[in-house]
């Protein structure tokens, strides 16, 4: 029983997923916590932002925002659409690149609905990142969280529309 | 300020003149009148002509180089209500009259100097001419040309950098009308016999119809066989022109001075595609059975004009870019059908039919050949410079009506005259166009053409019933409002949606007078569709639904309308009208932050215009888009539905 715990623990740890590689026995009894969250990503290619997990935990999920094959970016704006009664908005912390641009916001308009809007003012450059920031979670119950990132943009200089795929996915445990 | 002028001469001649010198008195009115005309600007209220030219036929022989000039001319006239008492004339101070008849009877020469440029010419008869009754006027004159400048700041007279380039006033008549003075709109047909120095390249505004070299004298012969009005003027270029011919029906030939050269492969270029176009659009070719395209050097302050078959253009436009460069010479051309073909008669109350429809055309070209994706957003950028201008920079424009009672209204600082004629114009007949639909303005446009082309010159009335036509019903509310009157709407547009779907849209005039707008309400549902809905306001609000298949996202005006009318989200600070105030908004404000209206001149804009620059995002309206607009919109946000 220790031992299939501790092979849990190191399954999640490399990010497979425990629900689809572990087999428990039918007759043995399974005691221990909770198996621990795995993310999903959406499927797809391409420019994109992802919503990439980096840190797990039973109440609390951590993401980064992350460009992937952007060019730099003057500003982004987008919604992150969650179920609200699986989740709520912890907080939001912008990447040092990020840190001191103007206009830096991200707030849970209503439950389950998060707006953040980050920008730099004028023609002062765009950044180029490997991180937006990281947005934190509160995870309220143990059922699976769909995690949408709708109403986005990316923008470069002079209000220039960057085509990009925003994906976000699916927290199961 | 010239009515006082006359006002004043008047009280102050009046008393003094006794019953036999009313004539002289009269004289003095009408020179004072073509003086003040003369003087930029200023037109004075619009007269019936009391003449009717008929034909002015010219055999002038000219020595470019000295400016030594002999020539002699036929006026067929006629009153049209009275007899004809008096035919005036200026022509250049260093010419004069050597004999003149009128009606086969000498006539009585009076000429005396008009400021430094001019010798005002008037004739009278010796014997009675009957209202109706057609007469030629026979005049010889010769002399050395002066050339000189009417006042400080006016296009020097005989030269443009080193090309000669005579006008009406200078080696052949303006004529001037007893009641209207220079203005008036009495077409006639016009022909010139010139006689050159061997050699000599020339160009006038005629159909070439004969033209010898016998190795002294080239001689060539012109003609306008149409009545042309009389405030189109004729012009003769010579010199240092080099002539390019371009394929086009009518063929053209482009002249250009040598500071010209490197612009000809484009303007060749461009040119047939501009003439295609606008036959097109026209649905007719020029009548005219050639083309003179002249380039006029930079060096000469006379930025361009068209008169019958020359178009002329300042090169110095070139710095516009060759985008601006095109489309300039577009406009140019474009006049040949809006300002010659058809010259309206009420030309000294409006540019409507000149400079308004020709600057929309213009626009029209440059989409057509950069086919943008969506017209609408690329035609509302165009417009974006007549917002700029009405708001920021020009707001005496959009207090003055397109068509004015008292030509004394028409605006004399030309920065003002372009918005006003060219941008707030061409945004207008935008609107107009919007409102009956792209197909029935365009029919109403060849209307125009078919009903109001010399000699059958109308003014705003007839381009109204043009417009009108079968289709697109009165238009009396939109002229009296738009052209006729002015109005400056502040709108905000609301909307709510059902479960259903359908959705309701509130929107209200903000202004203290409720106007009557015309718009085109655009429905965009969350898959991007956009659904067009005709609406016309007439009072302090309207609430309207609309059942839609799918969620609609937002609401708002065709973009291209925001020329005329500024509008608003009830949600302050939702620049994209989705009825939130969310991170789009705040990035769309973000970038920008430092522009001004006009501190860059961006691609599209002809006016040094920043089309950048968005007035939602200047909450405070001083010009400048700040941090500190943004920032209470930043506290607030966001505001989601």
């Amino acid at each position: 029983m220790r031992a299939a715990r501790l092979l849990l623990l190191l399954l999640s740890a490399c990010g497979v997923s425990p629900a689809t590689t572990i087999e428990t026995p039918t007759h043995e009894v399974v005691l221990g916590p909770p198996p621990g969250w795995t993310f999903e990503p959406a499927a797809g290619s391409g420019a994109a932002i992802l919503l990439e997990p980096v840190l797990l935990e039973d109440t609390r999920a951590v993401f980064a925002l992350r460009p992937g094959g952007l060019g730099p970016l003057h500003g982004v704006a987008f919604r992150l659409v969650f179920d609200p009664a699986a989740a709520e908005l912890v907080g939001f912390q912008p990447s040092s690149d990020w840190a001191s641009a103007p206009l830096v916001k991200v707030v849970e308009a209503r439950p389950g609905t998060v707006v953040g809007v980050l920008s730099r003012h004028g023609p002062t450059g765009a950044v180029v990142a490997a991180e937006l920031g990281r947005i934190e979670l509160k995870l309220k119950g143990a059922q699976p969280v769909t995690l949408r990132l709708e109403r986005t943009r990316a923008q470069a200089d002079f209000g220039a529309k960057i085509d990009a795929v925003w994906r976000a996915g699916v927290l199961r445990r | 300020m010239n009515h006082l002028h006359l006002l004043l001469l008047t009280l102050i001649s009046g008393s003094a003149l006794a019953q036999p010198f009313a004539h002289e008195h009269a004289r003095e009115l009408d020179r004072q009148r073509v003086d003040l005309a003369l003087r930029p600007g200023l037109f004075g209220p619009p007269v019936a002509s009391a003449l009717d030219y008929r034909d002015l036929s010219m055999q002038i022989s000219l020595q470019p180089t000295t400016g030594a000039v002999t020539a002699s001319m036929t006026i067929r006239v006629a009153g049209k209500t009275q007899p004809v008492s008096a035919v005036s004339m200026l022509i250049d101070l260093g010419l004069t009259l050597t004999s003149a008849t009128l009606a086969g009877a000498p006539a009585l020469i009076t000429e005396s100097p008009l400021g430094p440029t001019y010798n005002y010419v008037i004739l009278e008869p010796t014997v009675s001419v009957p209202a109706g009754t057609e007469v030629s006027i026979v005049v010889s004159y010769s002399g050395t040309l002066k050339c000189l400048p009417y006042q400080a700041g006016s296009t020097p007279e005989c030269v443009l950098g080193n090309v000669g380039f005579f006008n009406d006033g200078s080696i052949f008549p303006q004529l001037i009308d007893s009641a209207s003075g220079l203005s008036g709109h009495d077409a006639f047909t016009r022909r010139l016999d010139l006689t050159l120095p061997s050699g000599t390249q020339v160009a006038a505004s005629g159909n070439r119809i004969s033209s010898t070299d016998d190795g002294l004298t080239l001689k060539t012969g012109w003609q306008v066989p149409t009545p042309l009005s009389r405030v189109l003027r004729f012009y003769v270029l010579t010199g240092m022109l080099t002539p390019t011919a371009i394929a086009t029906t009518p063929p053209a030939t482009l002249f250009t001075a040598a500071s010209g050269a490197p612009f000809v492969s484009r303007l060749a270029s461009w040119t047939p595609v501009a003439l295609e176009a606008m036959e097109s659009v026209a649905a007719r070719k020029l009548p005219s059975s050639n083309l003179s395209l002249v380039l006029v050097p930079s060096s000469a302050s006379f930025i361009g004009s068209a008169s019958y078959a020359m178009t002329m253009l300042n090169e110095s436009y070139a710095g516009l870019g060759d985008d601006g460069f095109e489309e300039i010479w577009a406009h140019e051309n474009i006049h040949q059908w809006f300002g010659v073909l058809a010259t309206p008669t009420d030309y000294e109350q409006s540019r409507l039919q000149t400079e308004g429809i020709t600057t929309l055309l213009q626009y029209d070209a440059t989409l057509r050949r950069t086919k943008p994706a969506d017209p609408d957003l690329a035609m509302a950028r165009r417009l974006r410079e007549t917002e700029l201008l009405l708001r920021y920079r020009f707001p005496l424009a959009a207090t003055i009506p397109l068509w004015v009672a008292d030509s004394d209204a028409v605006p004399l600082e030309p920065y003002l005259y372009n918005a006003w004629g060219y941008f707030k114009g061409a945004a207008t007949l935008d609107a107009l166009r919007l409102h009956v639909g792209t197909s029935a303005f365009e029919a109403g446009l060849r209307r125009y053409l078919d009903t109001c082309a010399s000699p059958g010159a109308c003014g705003l009335d007839g381009f109204q019933r043009a417009l009108e036509g079968p289709a697109a019903g009165s238009l009396d509310k939109f002229f009296a409002q738009w052209i006729r009157g002015v109005a400056s709407p502040r709108l905000s547009i609301g909307f709510t949606s059902a479960a259903d779907n359908a959705v309701t849209v509130t929107i209200a005039q903000l202004q203290s007078v409720p106007a009557y707008v015309p718009l085109e309400l655009w429905l965009t549902s969350a898959s991007g569709i956009r659904r067009r809905e005709a609406v016309v306001l007439e009072t302090a609000s309207v609430k309207l639904t609309f059942s839609s298949g799918e969620p609609i996202r937002s609401v708002q005006l065709n973009p291209r309308q925001r020329g005329l009318v500024q509008v608003q989200s009830v949600v302050e600070g939702d620049l994209d009208f989705d009825g939130e105030l969310d991170g789009f908004d705040l990035l769309d404000c973000a970038w920008r932050i430092g522009r001004r209206p006009t501190a860059a001149s961006s691609p599209g804009s002809l006016f040094g215009g920043d089309l950048d620059f968005e007035p939602q995002c200047d909450r405070d309206g001083d010009a400048v888009l700040t941090a500190a607009d943004l920032a209470p919109r930043v506290t607030r946000f966001p505001e989601l539905r």
